[in-house]
């Protein structure tokens, strides 16, 4: 019998990409460098990083299961997932027409076609085409005032894949690179308790976030255009990962 | 007689206050969307076009 191979499928946002490490938007050597890319180098898997630049947590939540439902062979693959949640506020809307996001995620192992059909808000960003004009507007007061609801859908997230994961038995770490904030709503209680905390690094401490944690620690990434981090966060935060995994042995060697 | 009058009158005022008071309140409301929005912003500052 083959042996199969080990593979860590990487799935996240920009962060995750290793997005502006070497001051690109998107590179091998960012993939490679990411906090995921280390992990994977560690554990002597072969990486795939499907993080698209600028995802969306239902974007993330894609990402694995396309692949997975599109590229994954149980006979000839072991994988293990690392899954990086990001901004809840990011939303993504079915779109009129056919978009290209890879020209974005230039990088990215495998592309995730579905993101195309979607068209992305993201707070910072007041929109490009004219579909996206007409509608962010109306969009951006959505995400200002309903917080608790993209919050608790972004747990719903998180919940989908957990169980898509267990149910193919596959091994898998979740983590933020964005943080969550409203852990003190009673329908996010209620939710927090079913993510399985042995396999969630640092599950409901927004203090703890890649990007927020390094930012406050005073990282600065002077390659970078968008603020993204550059490689010494992301060597520290594969690090406090591989700790974790020490620990809970959520993905294997 | 003279009470459905007076609560009339009163109901009158009301509606006249909450009419003056339009303008202050869609001011207030915006400044908090303003406030809310910039703390957004900061909090995820990555723009993607």
């Amino acid at each position: 019998m083959a042996t199969k191979e080990k593979i860590l499928l990487i799935a996240g946002c920009s962060h995750s990409a290793g997005s502006e490490i070497d001051g690109k938007e998107d590179s091998a050597a960012n993939r490679k460098n990411s906090f995921g890319g280390l992990i994977a180098k560690d554990l002597k898997r072969r990486p795939i990083n499907v993080s698209h630049v600028g995802a969306t947590n239902s974007g993330i939540a894609r990402q694995v299961i396309n692949w997975f439902e599109k590229e994954y062979n149980p006979a000839t693959m072991n994988v293990n997932v690392l899954v990086s949640w990001t901004e809840a506020t990011r939303l993504e809307v079915p779109s009129e027409r056919q978009r290209d996001y890879r020209t974005a995620s230039t990088h990215t192992d495998w592309y995730d076609e579905s993101a195309d059909h979607y068209f992305k808000v993201i707070i910072g960003w007041d929109g490009g085409d004219e579909e996206e004009l007409r509608n962010t507007p109306l969009l951006h007061k959505f995400m200002v005032e309903q917080q608790p609801y993209l919050e608790t859908y972004s747990y719903n997230l998180i919940l989908q894949i957990q169980y898509f994961l267990q149910s193919k038995k596959v091994d898998y770490m979740m983590c933020n690179t964005m943080p969550f904030f409203l852990d003190n709503l009673n329908a996010i209680k209620n939710i927090i308790p079913l993510v399985d905390e042995n396999k969630y690094y640092q599950l409901n401490n927004k203090d703890e976030a890649f990007f927020h944690k390094y930012r406050e620690l005073g990282y600065k990434n002077p390659k970078a255009k968008y603020w993204h981090h550059g490689k010494e966060p992301h060597q520290l935060y594969a690090d406090e990962l591989l700790a974790f995994n020490k620990v809970n042995k959520c993905l294997k060697k | 007689m003279f009470k459905k009058i007076v609560k009339k009158i009163k109901a009158f005022f009301r509606k006249l206050n909450e009419f003056l008071k339009t303008p202050y309140i869609k001011y207030k409301r915006d400044k908090e969307y303003k406030k809310r929005l910039a703390e957004l912003k900061k909090r995820d500052p990555f723009i993607y076009k």
